[in-house]
C-alpha cells in the first residue's frame, strides 16, 4: 500500500468555484457548469412534473437563468450549488403543478402501454414502461413526499443533502420517503404481472 | 403490496431512463449565461446627450441637416476668404444691382394730376 502524496493533484473544480469563475468572466465556466447541472435538474423536474419533457426543460432553463443572475452575489462555501438548484426546481415545479391543477389529473390507467407489453418485449422497453408507471404513481403522491422520494431514490442524494434541499430535518426526510414509498408500493402493486418483474428481474435492476 | 425490492426495480428503471437534456436546451442555457453576464463586462455606453441637444436634434432632424448647414457655412467662408475679388466684382457690378424699392415720385405725380 502506498501513501498518498503530500500534495494530491487537484480534482475537478467545485461547482461553486465554477460559478465564481463564471461571474468573473471565464467563458468556459458556464458551459462546464451547465454540463454538470442541467442533466440532473432536467431529470428531477421531469420526475416532479410526471414526465413532461418540454415543461421540465423550461423549468431547467429558468432555474439556470436564476443561477446565472445571482452568480455575482454567490458566497462560496455557504451552500451547495446543486442543493440550491434542486430547491429552485422544486419551487418552479410546484408553481406549474398548481397551474396545471385545473386540467384533468393523470391516473394510473393512463400509463402508456403497460397493459399489453407482449411476450417478446425488450428489456429496455420494460424499463421504460416501469419508469412510466413510476412517474404516474409519483405524480399521485403528495408533493413533499414526491420530492423526497425522487431526490433519495432516483437522484441519489443522501438524507442530509435532501434535508438541505427541502429545508427540513433529517427525520422529516426519513418520514417523507418512508410514507412515499409505502404509497408507491400500494399504487404499483397491481402491475406486477403486466410490468414483467415476476420471476426474472435481475436483467436491469 | 409491492415490497422494497420491487420498488427498487422501478427506481432503477427510472434512473436508467433519465431524460437527457437536448442540445437545444444546453444551447439556450449557455446563451442565457452569456446574456446574463454581458452587462457587467461591456464597456459603458456613451452618456446620453443633454436634453437641449436632444430637443434641437428633434427639431432640425438628425445629423444630416446639421452636416448640410455646416458644409454651406464652410463653403461661404472659403469663397469669402480665398476669392474676395470675385465677391467685390459681384457687389460692384451694374448688372447685379436691383432696385428693390423703386421711387414713388412718378406714381405720386400721377395721383396729384
Amino acid at each position: 500500500m502506498t501513501l498518498a502524496p503530500p500534495f494530491t493533484p487537484a480534482g475537478p473544480v467545485p461547482d461553486d468555484a465554477l460559478l465564481v469563475l463564471y461571474a468573473n468572466g471565464d467563458p468556459g465556466a458556464a458551459r462546464e457548469l451547465a454540463g454538470r447541472l442541467v442533466p440532473r435538474i432536467t431529470g428531477y423536474a421531469a420526475r416532479l412534473l410526471g414526465g413532461d419533457r418540454a415543461e421540465a426543460e423550461d423549468v431547467a432553463q429558468e432555474a439556470m437563468l436564476r443561477l446565472w443572475r445571482m452568480a455575482p452575489d454567490w458566497r462560496q462555501g455557504e451552500a451547495q450549488v446543486a442543493t440550491w438548484l434542486y430547491r429552485v426546481v422544486a419551487n418552479l415545479c410546484t408553481d406549474r403543478l398548481r397551474r396545471r391543477a385545473r386540467r384533468p389529473a393523470v391516473t394510473l390507467d393512463e400509463a402508456p402501454e403497460v397493459a399489453d407489453p407482449g411476450p417478446a418485449v425488450l428489456a429496455g422497453m420494460i424499463a421504460a414502461e416501469r419508469a412510466a408507471a413510476l412517474e404516474v404513481a409519483l405524480l399521485a403522491l403528495p408533493e413533499r413526499q414526491r420530492q423526497a422520494v425522487v431526490l433519495r431514490h432516483i437522484e441519489g442524494l443522501t438524507n442530509p443533502e435532501i434535508a438541505a434541499v427541502m429545508a427540513v430535518g433529517i427525520e422529516a426526510v426519513e418520514s417523507l420517503t418512508a410514507r412515499g414509498k409505502r404509497a408507491l408500493a400500494a399504487a404499483l402493486a397491481g402491475q406486477r404481472a403486466t410490468l414483467g418483474y415476476d420471476g426474472d428481474d435481475g436483467d436491469d435492476g | 403490496m409491492t415490497d422494497d425490492n420491487d420498488l427498487d426495480l422501478f427506481f432503477a428503471a427510472a434512473r436508467a431512463t433519465r431524460p437527457a437534456p437536448t442540445d437545444a436546451l444546453m444551447a439556450r442555457v449557455v446563451a442565457d449565461a452569456e446574456a446574463a453576464r454581458a452587462p457587467r463586462g461591456r464597456v459603458p455606453s456613451a452618456p446620453a446627450a443633454p436634453r437641449w441637444r436632444a430637443r434641437l436634434a428633434t427639431f432640425f432632424g438628425t445629423g444630416g441637416a446639421f452636416a448640410g448647414l455646416a458644409a454651406a457655412s464652410v463653403a461661404g467662408f472659403w469663397i469669402g476668404a480665398v476669392q474676395p475679388d470675385l465677391l467685390g466684382s459681384v457687389w460692384q457690378s451694374e448688372a447685379a444691382s436691383v432696385d428693390l424699392f423703386p421711387s414713388l415720385d412718378g406714381l405720386l405725380a400721377d395721383v396729384s394730376e
